[in-house]
């Protein structure tokens, strides 16, 4: 029975960058367990041999041609952001001063 | 109560200027005002004014070559980008979002004459058969208050029920069309993946994700699509195959359709007053000349496990957009379900278990469209449930989330495999409405209207009005 634990739910919430709470942590164990357990039944199914399919369609990508059509300016590309400075986004800081 | 009638008379009417565009549009939303206190089918509502306005043009405008939707109100998913509208996919992260582009189907149905009404309601996200899981107001069934109307397009189906709107566009990713259209007694097509275009639509696991027509009727339906499939330039899954001329199958008989059971959904996990309900309607098919037969499609069994695990990854990642940067709040604004879908999907993908999980669905995946291949050789369509039981009580399915899981058993599994689907209804059980699926070959979407639409003809589940507008005798 697939168990997820606390931690593993603490690593997993660190990298999809959403924070929990010690009882939302527990919580979420718990209830993700419960429904890993059940999706544990496709482990023996036999798969050899068989392709994965990432997408349905059988035309493959159909491609328009490179050319330059009118786009979003600048002014509404940014409308919706809540943190701009001179025509940019604001976003926090990823490098260490030094 | 205009409202009731079906798109081609509205069209009828209003050509003939028997009725107006004004008279539609004001119905609408004396509809919305009187009874969405009540449902809550709405998250944003178009200012009156504004709509009334756009009316009295369409009526000065009206001419009979127009498309047969001119002039007729409608409202969309909240899931579609419209410009400069209040758009939130029932999420408070985009609470204030404002579009710097529509969708193309918005545009499509726009520059085909229908007028805006509002967004509709939905479980944030798409996550969800409820429309519980909104971060707005939780929807009722105008059948019963105190029961979901299904979901994740819970509010367009609601809309449609209560006839605040002729029509409505929604989204089916794992059944969001196709059970709150049978929940709310209406009619919805999920089309195959590829024929509509999704520029626009917000995305929830994007190998799955679908834009389709919701209204009264399979004969309704069969007129929205031909108006929204299509090529899109700038959606590269969007097909290149034709486009039908989808109202031309109404009325063709079905004499000598095969049309086939598959035993997989029928067996336990299905509520026995919904399955008596689908065993009724196949006697229709049989009395209109089809022949009926049970066919097998045994790792469909599977098909809850396969679906969440390749449509929880695909929203783990979509979601990963949602920084806050470039729109948008920040990412503790995500409900609780949507955390665990996140939390979930990111497992699925993680090192050391991706191999196992998600590639493993993948694998699965392909046996599914296998087993789907091999039935439609033998018959024309299948025929099955929309939903395992009855329309829930609020609050019982949020409280149970292997049972909530289970709810897409019959629909996910149809997503995954990327074939059109007709969910219609096909009577009561209890006094609330029960559908059926009607599930076809890869573009076949026009077969689906010619079963669906002779049917409607021998039944009139489809016409029968909810609770909520006899009560009230509105």
């Amino acid at each position: 029975m697939a168990k997820i634990s606390k931690d593993l739910i603490d690593n997993l919430s660190k990298l999809a960058k959403i924070n929990l709470s010690k009882e939302q942590e527990e919580k979420y164990a718990n209830e993700l367990s419960s429904v890993m357990g059940y999706m544990e039944e496709i482990k023996n199914i036999n798969v050899e041999n068989i392709p994965e399919t990432a997408r349905v369609s059988d035309e493959g990508n159909v491609l328009r041609d490179d050319k330059i059509e009118p786009s979003l300016n600048q002014e509404q590309s940014l409308k919706n952001s809540k943190n701009t400075h001179n025509g940019y986004f604001l976003v926090p800081q990823i490098l260490k001063d030094d | 109560m205009l409202i009731d009638k079906s798109i081609k008379e509205l069209s009828i009417l209003l050509k003939k200027k028997e009725i107006s565009s004004v008279d539609l549009v004001k119905e609408s939303y004396s509809k919305i005002e009187k009874l969405d206190d009540k449902l809550h089918s709405f998250i944003t509502i178009r200012e009156k004014k504004e709509a009334l306005k756009e009316a009295e043009k369409k009526d000065k405008e009206m001419k009979d070559d127009q498309s047969i939707i001119y002039g007729l109100p409608f409202s969309i998913k909240d899931a579609y980008c419209t410009e400069n509208f209040r758009t939130t996919a029932g999420n408070k992260i985009l609470d204030d979002f404002l579009p710097p582009y529509s969708a193309e189907i918005y545009k499509k149905i726009v520059n085909s004459g229908s007028i805006l009404i509002g967004k509709n309601n939905m479980d944030a996200w798409g996550h969800g058969g409820s429309t519980e899981n909104t971060d707005y107001q939780p929807a009722h069934n105008p059948w019963d208050l105190e029961r979901i109307p299904g979901g994740s397009s819970g509010g367009s189906a609601i809309a449609i029920s209560s006839r605040m709107v002729p029509f409505s566009i929604g989204e089916d990713t794992g059944g969001s069309i196709r059970s709150p259209s049978s929940m709310c007694n209406t009619s919805g097509l999920k089309v195959t993946y590829g024929r509509v275009s999704r520029l626009g639509a917000i995305a929830y696991a994007s190998s799955l994700d679908s834009v389709g027509p919701m209204a009264k009727s399979a004969e309704d339906l069969s007129y929205l699509l031909e108006i929204m499939a299509g090529r899109d330039s700038y959606d590269s899954t969007s097909s290149m195959t034709k486009v039908d001329k989808y109202s031309q199958f109404l009325g063709i008989p079905i004499k000598g359709k095969i049309i086939g059971l598959p035993k997989e959904f029928f067996g336990a996990g299905l509520d026995p007053r919904v399955k008596k309900v689908l065993l009724d309607a196949t006697k229709v098919f049989e009395k209109l000349g089809a022949k009926i037969i049970d066919v097998n499609l045994p790792h469909f069994t599977y098909g809850v496990s396969i679906y969440y695990l390749i449509a929880l990854s695909e929203t783990s990642s979509n979601l990963g957009r949602y920084d806050s940067f470039r729109f948008g709040g920040n990412r503790e604004l995500f409900s609780e379900e949507t955390k665990k879908r996140i939390l979930l999907g990111t497992y699925a993908l993680s090192a050391g278990y991706a191999d196992k999980l998600y590639k493993k669905a993948q694998k699965l995946r392909t046996i599914l469209i296998q087993e789907y291949n091999e039935a439609l050789k033998i018959c024309d369509v299948l025929l099955a449930p929309v939903n395992p039981s009855l329309p829930s009580k609020i609050g019982e399915l949020i409280n149970d989330p292997l049972k909530n899981l289970m709810e897409d058993l019959y629909t996910g599994t149809i997503s995954l495999v990327g074939a059109p689907s007709l969910s219609i209804p096909s009577g009561f059980a209890d006094g609330l409405p029960v559908g059926m699926q009607i599930i076809g070959k890869k573009f076949g979407e026009g077969e689906l209207f010619q079963l669906g639409y002779l049917y409607q003809q021998e039944t009139d589940w489809h016409k029968r009005l909810p609770t909520i507008l006899k009560n009230k005798n509105e």
